[in-house]
């Protein structure tokens, strides 16, 4: 890994405070390009012609896709400790539809302090532009203490 | 192919393994449009994406199982044990968890375990799917 981490410093992170929001766009190349690397050729996903029959109206994205974007704000703000110690648990409220913006958002709910580790839990979200959940849920990580030499 | 309607709550999905090929996050990188830095050098041995290690684990699941078009995804849960690595080849195993029909739609949750070559889990994970009872497509 060559990024410098830049995550939120452990002693910054309480209850209630932001994390750092975003938004991003699955076109349908995006969501081609997903289904494609996956090998998930759901005609919802990928065939318009059959998403326009079905109450979407029109083609949407693989949950998958919209979940990466949770992952990307949980691994912005915890940093590699996301890689290890990561967990999330949501659910899929509306789809993101093709071409439409995608907000994603949370919030630090608990920060549980212990010996040599802090366990923070926050409430994660990926919105459509009317403030409509598409994904609701919590994600959290267990931070270990800096050591000193 | 085997229809995923047919599996029991508890039976086991033949386990499968996969390999995180640069090329295949590359993809995952673009469609996700990735900013954090994290993952832009894509080479052998790179730290990859934990959701694309789900991806395609899932995908090298459930190659055999066939779900029906417009197979919608309900609910997913994940823990991350360690960072994965382009390259690196892993298997996956599951089982299914629970298989219910409410109102013409059947719901469905499929327990994933994906293990490295070391055979220490990297990730767990548990995924539930909506599928329409009534009809495979709706035209």
């Amino acid at each position: 890994m060559t990024h410098k981490e830049e995550q939120i410093p452990l002693e910054q992170i309480v209850p209630d405070m932001s994390l750092a929001s975003f938004s991003r766009m699955p076109t349908q190349q995006r969501i081609n390009l997903y289904a494609k690397m996956s090998k998930d050729y759901n005609p919802i996903h990928v065939d318009a012609n059959y998403a326009k029959q079905t109450p979407f109206g029109g083609t949407i994205a693989h949950g998958m896709l919209v979940l990466s974007y949770i992952s990307e704000m949980m691994l912005l703000a915890f940093g590699s400790q996301w890689l290890s110690t990561g967990w999330l648990s949501i659910r899929f409220k509306s789809p993101a539809l093709s071409g439409k913006k995608v907000k994603v958002e949370g919030r630090v709910h608990t920060v549980e302090r212990m010996d040599k580790k802090t366990k923070v839990i926050c409430a994660v979200a990926c919105r459509d532009e009317a403030g409509n959940p598409i994904i609701i849920g919590e994600a959290g990580v267990t931070m270990a203490l800096p050591t000193i030499n | 192919m085997v229809q995923i309607s047919e599996f029991k709550p508890g039976d086991r999905i033949a386990a499968s393994s996969f390999t995180l090929e640069a090329n295949k996050i590359n993809e995952y990188l673009e469609a996700v449009e990735e900013s954090s830095g994290y993952f832009t050098q894509s080479s052998l041995g790179a730290v990859a994406p934990p959701i694309a290690c789900v991806g395609l684990a899932m995908a090298a699941l459930l190659k055999d199982v066939e779900f029906p078009d417009g197979t919608i995804h309900l609910s997913q849960e994940i823990r991350l044990n360690k960072p994965v690595r382009v390259g690196q080849t892993f298997h996956c195993h599951g089982s299914l968890m629970q298989n219910q029909v409410r109102r013409h739609l059947r719901i469905m949750t499929i327990r994933l375990e994906v293990d490295d070559e070391l055979g220490e889990e990297v990730l767990e994970g548990k995924t539930s799917f909506i599928l329409s009872e009534q009809r495979n497509r709706v035209s």
